[in-house]
């Protein structure tokens, strides 16, 4: 019965054993987690002994929910990138429009925070719980207006680099002293944004401008360099007024010796950062990790020297480190190897042995560090005579490893390394890397739009080229348009993958797709389309025919825009081929006077298909307007065709003598031809 | 002329229209030399830029086998674009159907749940597994529950989406240690008697009250009247009384009991 086996069920679930009978032993003595001890009730049905065992409470944080939820879902593979609305008519085309889009909402943004920092009392409900701080209206004017140190250090606060330096000089007409403390801010403001007033965009200009000047160190192009500096960035003028205070102060410390170093190394004033770092040493006075970072960079920007003086300068500044036992950061490392990349392979030895003494000191190499390595072995192309084999290395010291942002230029590993496993036609290798960005975090380390289709662009065509066509496919599913816009080039790799792997029935789905993302106008995949579809005879005339007539409207539209209309004759020769064999003559007549109109020469191979399509309907008149159209032309084929209808039509007398005038003509023109061509 | 000029339709119309015929005659009259304005309109066509054209949806382009949770993996509005179904929705004219999903009012406005399908919500659960503990083995029915935990809390969360998140009837916590009927029992229910809040108490207080005013004692405590073994042996004897019946140990303790209370031995 349920009782007598409930207690059984229950006396097996039990600690301890229970006695036959239904008396509860009362647990408490024996088992100290349980619930209170339960009454003798004589004759009721008997719920046994059994302890209540409270599980210990488990907890996590505060979006560790969200983030176990988040992990039953993957990408979407048809939508477009979450920033943009999600609906067809507001998701961007192109790479330029995404841009376009992107810039548009976050100038939206800025224009607002601009009316709410303008007019801050108009903003002051806030009916957000809990409080939001950064909806709130922010103030950027300084408010102490009297001559004081608290004002200084307050138009410091604000980033106000002209205020300050007007305020610290009329501290010191007026006679206040400045505490030492104050200078050294008001010259870690002046060195860091050297001299200038910081704009409203500064960190987005400054980003660019970096990677532009590293463009220009890459091309090694000295000119180019010294061309830059003005135009880019901020230069280090001579007597600025970090300068000036510094001058005027009476005491310095190692701080402000370090700060005008890195100021002036920042703002690439190289020499006088060396001297200024001579002099410190000279006043015994320490100097930090961060400091000899810069110095190290101004050994290295040190004109007219030889790749090994340079190498010597960095070694000696390593040893003077150990000597005032100051321990390296990873930036020192970056550092010397952002420097070796422009000693071309000299650098190469000096690099590994950076490497090893950064194991040495036990630092943990960052994403930038590889960076600057693969771009030290691999900077040419096709430079030496193999290519080296440290990527491999690289990419087995990088496996399954979770990186996280230590260096500005993290986000240049992925570009470079792709790179490298584009030129080297390693298919392994760049699933190797395309497994690194996908593990942990490490997505966010692709970089802004162009090193992001720059890299998939690379690994798209690697697949294209080496890949078996239905996993290409598959990617092409999972890629495109809903990670990168491709350009027409990788387009027309997949084109010939599909060429190679006899998958040609894909192309009229490739030409709808690329439509959708801003390639209707591109002349050279056009042509490509077409010429693959009209080589053979294929299967699916009529999802070609169709393709083609799809492509010759956009032809059609672009005469429509452009006043000077120009239809290449590749492009005509094949729908007129790919109408014919469809069967839609009709069409196919007309393309033959686009042929006049546009003043382009068919091809022999067209005109007898022609010719064979008016046997089939065994129209004369058809076939005399071949010929006219060849004669037009003056080709040398003409002869033969005329010969063809007259021997295969019913053609009248009158028709007879047309075709002999067409072609006593183009014969004198070919014996004229003849004779010009001096045979 | 203007009459010839008249298409035939308006010449066939009843007398009765005569004055709208004439109206618009007139109006064809002097919208005939006029066609200029529609061959600038032509041209204007072909210089003003083209207008941007929408994407086709990309249900197309979905699998059927596609992973939908993905698609839709938290409550997001309708997006006739993104949902491969050929739903309908709205009361339709005469000799006619419900509207189709593109553009339709009556599918964004109410709630849906395609965030949350079947498929859906067993990946949640397996996802939250880890999150949980396990019921302790012992509780296995209400009546247990009941029995070992008594008391019970509630709280309650509220979630709307707004720029605030606080919801004052989350502040409201309930302590229970009975049922909402139990506080209408009467004293005409209790099983047993307790002598606390009685009318015997009441009593008793009452009386030893007004005998301490009498010989005007000024010790009008009642937590000390209370606490004197005389009271407390009233007490006992009442409450054994009134609980066991009516036998002569009882009576026999009662006045015991209530003669020492009232000094009479």
């Amino acid at each position: 019965m349920a009782a007598a086996a409930s207690v059984c069920w229950l006396r097996v679930r039990c600690r301890f054993c229970l006695p036959m009978m239904g008396w509860r032993a009362d647990p408490c003595e024996r088992a100290p987690s349980c619930s209170a001890a339960l009454p003798k009730v004589e004759g009721a049905d008997v719920t046994g002994s059994e302890e209540v065992v409270i599980p210990k409470r488990k907890t996590w944080d505060k979006v560790a929910v969200l983030q176990a939820l988040a992990s039953t879902v993957n990408r979407d593979t048809t939508a477009a990138p979450y920033a943009f609305q999600d609906d067809p008519y507001l998701i961007p085309t192109s790479s330029v429009e995404s841009r376009s889009f992107l810039l548009a909402k976050k100038s939206g943004e800025n224009a607002a925070k601009f009316i709410i920092n303008s007019h801050p009392k108009y903003f002051q409900k806030d009916i957000a719980e809990p409080h939001i701080p950064c909806l709130m209206p922010e103030y950027f004017e300084a408010q102490i207006e009297d001559i004081s140190e608290a004002a200084l250090k307050e138009r410091i606060k604000l980033r106000k680099v002209k205020a300050s330096v007007d305020m610290f000089d009329q501290l010191l007409q007026a006679g206040t002293t400045v505490s030492l403390e104050t200078t050294n801010s008001l010259l870690d403001l002046l060195c860091y944004y050297g001299d200038q007033e910081p704009s409203a965009d500064y960190h987005f200009q400054q980003r660019e401008r970096s990677e532009e000047l590293e463009e220009a160190t890459e091309e090694n192009n000295e000119k180019s360099k010294k061309k830059a500096g003005p135009q880019f960035g901020v230069t280090w003028r001579a007597k600025n007024n970090a300068e000036r205070i510094f001058a005027l102060m009476p005491e310095k410390n190692a701080h402000s010796y370090c700060t005008m170093i890195r100021g002036m190394v920042k703002h690439r004033a190289p020499v006088q950062a060396l001297n200024l770092y001579t002099e410190l040493l000279n006043n015994r006075l320490p100097a930090d990790v961060y400091t000899f970072n810069a110095v190290i960079e101004a050994k290295a920007l040190m004109v007219n020297e030889k790749f090994e003086e340079k190498w010597n300068n960095i070694l000696e500044l390593l040893k003077q480190m150990v000597a005032q036992k100051v321990k390296p950061n990873l930036q020192t490392f970056n550092t010397i190897l952002k420097c070796l990349r422009r000693f071309y392979a000299f650098g190469r030895l000096p690099a590994l042995q950076t490497l090893r003494e950064m194991k040495a000191v036990g630092i943990e190499p960052s994403l930038a560090t590889y960076h600057y390595v693969i771009q030290l072995f691999y900077q040419h192309e096709s430079s030496s005579k193999e290519a080296p084999l440290i990527i491999y290395d690289i990419m087995n010291e990088v496996m399954g490893k979770k990186f996280s942002p230590k260096d500005p230029d993290d986000d240049a590993f992925f570009q470079s390394a792709m790179r490298v496993c584009s030129s080297l036609r390693d298919l392994e290798l760049a699933y190797q890397v395309h497994g690194l960005l996908n593990t942990g975090d490490n997505w966010k380390f692709i970089g802004p739009e162009q090193r992001r289709n720059f890299y998939y662009s690379k690994f798209f065509s690697l697949l294209c080229l080496m890949e078996q066509i239905d996993v290409t496919l598959k990617w092409y599913k999972d890629l495109i348009p809903s990670v990168f816009f491709p350009h027409s080039q990788t387009l027309i790799h997949l084109l010939q993958a599909l060429d190679v792997a006899s998958r040609l029935e894909v192309i009229p789905q490739i030409w709808k797709d690329s439509k959708e993302y801003g390639h209707t106008y591109r002349n050279d995949l056009k042509e490509e389309i077409l010429m693959l579809m009209a080589r053979d005879q294929h299967p699916p005339e009529v999802a070609f025919a169709d393709c083609a007539a799809d492509i010759k409207s956009t032809y059609e539209n672009q005469d429509a825009r452009q006043t000077a209309p120009d239809w290449p004759a590749n492009s005509l020769n094949c729908i007129a081929v790919l109408f014919l064999r469809a069967g839609r003559t009709q069409e196919a007549w007309k393309m033959l006077g686009l042929f006049r109109k546009h003043n382009k020469i068919p091809r022999n191979e067209l005109l007898n298909e022609f010719m064979d399509s008016a046997k089939a309907s065994s129209s004369p008149a058809q076939a005399i307007e071949i010929v006219k159209l060849a004669s037009a032309f003056s080709l040398p084929i003409c002869e033969g065709l005329t010969q063809r209808v007259m021997a295969d039509f019913a053609v009248s007398q009158e028709q007879r003598e047309a075709l002999g005038n067409l072609t006593a003509l183009t014969s004198d023109s070919d014996s004229d031809s003849d004779i010009s061509e001096g045979k | 002329m203007a009459a010839s000029a008249l298409p035939a339709w308006l010449v066939l119309q009843p007398g009765a229209r005569t004055l709208r015929a004439f109206s618009t005659a007139v109006s064809l009259v002097t919208g005939a030399p006029a066609p200029s304005p529609r061959t600038t309109e032509r041209t204007s066509k072909h210089e003003r830029p083209l207008r941007r054209k929408a994407l086709p949806p990309r249900t197309e382009k979905m699998a059927v086998d596609q992973d939908w949770p993905s698609v839709y993996p938290v409550a997001a509005p309708f997006k006739p674009s993104a949902v491969p179904l050929p739903i309908r929705m709205g009361y339709p004219v005469k000799q006619g159907v419900p509207m189709a999903k593109e553009g339709n009012l009556e599918l964004l406005k109410i709630p849906n749940f395609l965030h949350l399908t079947p498929v859906a919500i067993k990946k949640h659960c397996e996802a939250l597994k880890d999150f949980c503990t396990e019921w302790p083995a012992a509780l296995d029915s209400d009546e247990k529950c009941e029995k070992h935990f008594p008391v019970e809390i509630e709280t309650a969360d509220y979630v709307s989406s707004g720029p605030s998140v606080r919801n004052p009837k989350a502040r409201v916590v309930t302590l229970r240690k009975t049922e909402e009927w139990e506080k209408n029992k009467t004293e005409a229910d209790m099983e047993e008697y307790v002598w606390k809040n009685s009318s015997s108490e009441k009593n008793v207080l009452e009386t030893l009250l007004q005998i301490k005013a009498a010989e005007k004692n000024l010790e009008l405590n009642k937590e000390e009247l209370l606490g004197t073994k005389e009271v407390e042996d009233y007490r006992k004897s009442v409450v054994t009384l009134k609980n066991e019946g009516d036998n002569e140990n009882t009576l026999s303790q009662y006045k015991e009991s209530v003669k020492r209370l009232l000094n009479l031995t």
